[in-house]
C-alpha cells in the first residue's frame, strides 16, 4: 500500500490504517518533538498526545496527500504550547550535547542563530530543513501562495547568513 | 544564495537524526495516544474497534448493530423518561432499549446523585441500574465553567477492594453537549462475571476527565439498595431443524435489563451458527423485543456448541401469552468457515467458494482485507488465528469500516509473535444465511 492510499484508508476511519501512518511517519515527529522539546522523555510524551490529538481529527483531513505535513503541523502545535505552558526558554541550554553525537559546534550555533527568529520563521526552518518538506506543500499547508514561503524563507535565512557572519566577524578581531 | 546557511541546517538535521530512540518506545508512546483516543471515543459509530482477548475464559462476540434499523423506543415511552427527576438528559441513551426505558418507567432506576469537585470539575453520579447480571451507570461532568472539553477515559467501576468484576463494559458519551454548552452526560454498562454475588457489594465508580490542559481522577463510591428483582427463568429444551440443522433452545432468563437466551447447537450439524438475525420476542398484542442494538449481543460459554443470546428486557411488561421467534439464522459450512493466506507473499490461498475476500494486503503485523457484504451484514468474521503449525493466536485488535453497502474493509493487528506461514483465519460471521420457521411458547 502506498503511503497516499494507507493515509485515505485513515481518513476514511481505518484503525488499523492509522496505526500504520503513525508509525509510517514516526521517525519525523519524533525529531520534530525533539528539536522544540529536546528531551527525549517529554519527546515521547508529545507523540502519544499527537496520536491522541491526530485520531480525533483524521476526518477532518482533505488532502490525503499532506498527512505527514499535518501531522508534524500538529506536532508543532502542541510542542508550541507545552513551550508557553512551561513558560520556558525556547532555546534554554539543555544542550542535546548529553548523547554525546556532535563532533562539531554545528547544532549549538544553529540552535543559538534561531533564538534570532520569530516563531513562525522558525517553524519555516523546521519544516523545510529538519523535516525537508518541499516549498509547495509548506505554501499548501498554510494557504499561502509559494513566493510567498519563498520569500519568507529567503528572509529567514538571510538573518542565520548576517548571524553567521558577525559571528566570524567577532572572532576575526 | 545560501549555500553555506543550508549546508549548516543541514548539518544540524543531521545531528537531531542521530539521536536514536528506541522504536518500541516510539510504538508504545503511538499506541498509548491511540488507546487513549479509543477509549473516550464513543461506542456508537459506524468504524468499530474491537480490543479483543479482554474475556479470559468466555471467547465472545461484540457486535455493535448501529445501522440496523432498529425498533426504537416509543416517543409515549420516552417522554415517560423524559418526565422523571433528572432523566431527561439520558433519554438518548435509552432510545434503542426498550427494556431499559421500561425498567426506567417502573421505577427500577436508583437515583444516586452522589457528586464530586475536583479541581473545578464536577462529576455527579446521577444513578444506577442494576440486575443480577449487569449494572447500568448514568453520569455527568461539568467543567468549570470555561470552555473546557472533557474526554472520559479509563472508566470502570471495582468494588470497595479494588476487585474488578467486569466481563465487558460499553460506555457511551453523548459528544453533542459540549457543542451545545451543556453538561457531558454519559451511560456506561458493565456486564458481571457470574461468580459475585451483588447485594453485598460497596462500589467505587472511577473515571478520568481529560481535557486539553489536564486530567483529573475521579473516584466516587456508591452502592446499590434497590431490591433487585428476581430473574424469571423458563427451561425450555425445545429442538429446532433449520435446513438440516439442530438448534435447541434450552433455557431463558428474563432480568429487568435483559433477556439472555441460551442455545446450543447440534455437535454433529453440518453448518456453524454465527448468530440469529431476527431472534425476538412477540407478546399476544404482537408487541416485539428484538436484540441488542448497541452492545453486547451474544456470549461464548466454555461449550463452543452452545451460546447465549442477549435481547431486550419485556421483564415489566408481564404479557398474557409469550412467544419466542426466529427465521434467519447466519450459518455457514463448518469446513468453509476459514480462509487461509500467505502473509509473505500477500496472497489468499483459500477462502469459502463465493469468493468474498479480496485485496490482500499485510504490512508488518498489520493485516488488510476486503470483504464484498451486503446489506445488513456488520459483523467482523474473524475470530481466532491458527498457524502452520497449529499453534492459536488471539487478534490484539481489529477494524470494520464500510467503504459502501457492499464493500467492507477489515484490518487485523496480529501479536508480534513469530508464526509459521500460512496462517488460518478462522470465522466467525459471513453473509451466508440459513431460513426456516422457530415459534416456541414461553408463556
Amino acid at each position: 500500500m502506498t503511503d497516499i492510499e494507507l493515509a485515505k484508508k485513515a481518513i476514511d476511519g481505518n484503525d488499523a490504517a492509522f496505526l500504520e501512518l503513525m508509525f509510517a511517519h514516526r521517525e519525523a515527529l519524533f525529531k520534530t518533538a525533539l528539536a522544540y522539546l529536546k528531551n527525549e522523555k517529554e519527546a515521547l510524551e508529545a507523540i502519544q498526545e499527537v496520536t491522541f490529538r491526530a485520531y480525533e481529527k483524521i476526518s477532518t483531513v482533505r488532502n490525503p496527500e499532506y498527512t505527514k505535513t499535518w501531522l508534524i503541523r500538529i506536532m508543532m502545535n502542541y510542542c508550541r504550547d507545552v513551550l508557553k505552558k512551561q513558560k520556558r526558554i525556547v532555546f534554554d541550554e539543555e544542550p542535546l550535547f548529553q548523547y554525546g553525537i556532535s563532533d562539531d559546534y554545528t547544532y549549538l550555533e544553529i540552535e543559538d542563530a534561531m533564538k534570532l527568529l520569530s516563531e513562525e520563521q522558525r517553524e519555516l526552518i523546521y519544516m523545510r530543513y529538519l523535516n525537508e518538506i518541499k516549498i509547495k506543500d509548506i505554501a499548501e499547508m498554510k494557504a499561502t501562495p509559494e513566493s510567498t514561503v519563498k520569500t519568507r524563507l529567503y528572509k529567514t535565512l538571510g538573518i542565520l547568513k548576517s548571524y553567521f557572519e558577525e559571528k566570524g566577524g567577532i572572532r576575526r578581531v | 544564495m545560501f549555500r553555506k546557511e543550508e549546508a549548516k541546517l543541514e548539518k544540524w538535521k543531521n545531528d537531531i537524526e542521530q539521536i536514536k530512540v528506541a522504536d518500541d518506545l516510539l510504538e508504545d508512546a503511538i499506541k498509548k495516544g491511540f488507546q487513549r483516543a479509543q477509549n473516550t471515543r464513543p461506542v456508537k459509530r459506524q468504524r468499530l474497534y474491537v480490543k479483543r482477548g479482554i474475556w479470559s475464559i468466555v471467547v465472545a462476540a461484540i457486535l455493535f448493530l448501529t445501522l440496523v434499523t432498529s425498533i426504537r423506543v416509543s416517543p409515549v415511552m420516552a417522554n415517560a423518561v423524559a418526565s422523571i427527576p433528572g432523566m431527561e438528559k439520558f433519554v438518548e441513551f435509552i432510545r434503542d432499549d426498550k427494556g431499559l426505558a421500561s425498567a426506567i418507567e417502573n421505577e427500577y432506576y436508583q437515583e444516586l446523585n452522589i457528586s464530586t469537585e475536583k479541581d473545578g470539575v464536577t462529576l455527579t453520579l446521577d444513578g444506577v441500574l442494576a440486575d443480577e447480571f449487569e449494572m447500568v451507570l448514568f453520569y455527568t461532568i461539568k467543567g468549570a465553567g470555561k470552555n473546557e472539553q472533557f474526554q472520559l477515559s479509563k472508566s470502570d467501576v471495582t468494588d470497595n477492594q479494588g476487585r474488578n468484576f467486569r466481563m465487558t463494559l460499553g460506555s457511551e458519551t453523548n459528544l453533542d453537549a459540549d457543542a451545545k454548552g451543556s453538561d457531558q452526560t454519559a451511560k456506561i454498562t458493565i456486564r458481571f462475571k457470574e461468580d459475585i454475588t451483588l447485594n453485598e457489594h460497596e462500589f467505587i465508580f472511577k473515571t478520568t476527565a481529560e481535557s486539553e490542559q489536564r486530567s483529573v481522577d475521579f473516584s466516587i463510591p456508591f452502592a446499590v439498595d434497590k431490591v433487585r428483582a428476581p430473574t424469571t427463568r423458563y427451561s425450555l429444551n425445545e429442538t429446532f431443524l433449520i435446513d438440516g440443522q439442530k438448534i435447541i433452545v434450552k433455557q431463558i432468563e428474563v432480568s429487568p435489563l435483559k433477556v439472555a437466551i441460551h442455545i446450543s447447537e447440534d455437535p454433529a450439524n453440518t453448518k456453524k451458527v454465527f448468530g440469529f438475525e431476527d431472534l425476538r420476542l412477540v407478546d399476544e398484542k404482537g408487541e416485539t423485543w428484538t436484540s441488542i442494538n448497541n452492545g453486547v449481543t451474544k456470549s461464548g460459554t466454555e461449550n463452543e456448541n452452545a451460546n447465549i443470546y442477549y435481547l431486550q428486557s419485556n421483564y415489566f411488561e408481564e404479557p398474557n401469552s409469550l412467544y419466542l421467534q426466529f427465521n434467519k439464522l447466519m450459518a455457514m459450512d463448518k469446513e468453509e468457515a476459514f480462509i487461509l493466506i500467505d502473509t509473505d507473499n500477500e496472497e489468499i490461498l483459500q477462502q469459502p467458494k463465493d469468493n468474498r475476500f479480496s485485496k490482500l494486503t499485510v504490512n508488518g503485523r498489520f493485516i488488510n482485507i476486503e470483504l464484498r457484504g451486503e446489506e445488513g451484514y456488520h459483523y467482523h468474521p474473524f475470530s481466532t488465528i491458527t498457524d502452520a503449525s497449529g499453534k492459536e493466536f488471539v487478534i490484539i485488535s481489529s477494524g470494520f469500516s464500510h467503504n459502501s453497502h457492499e464493500h467492507i474493509e477489515l484490518s487485523l493487528e496480529l501479536p508480534d509473535d513469530v508464526f509459521e506461514n500460512p496462517i488460518k483465519l478462522n470465522l466467525d460471521g459471513y453473509p451466508t444465511y440459513i431460513e426456516g420457521k422457530a415459534k416456541i411458547k414461553i408463556k
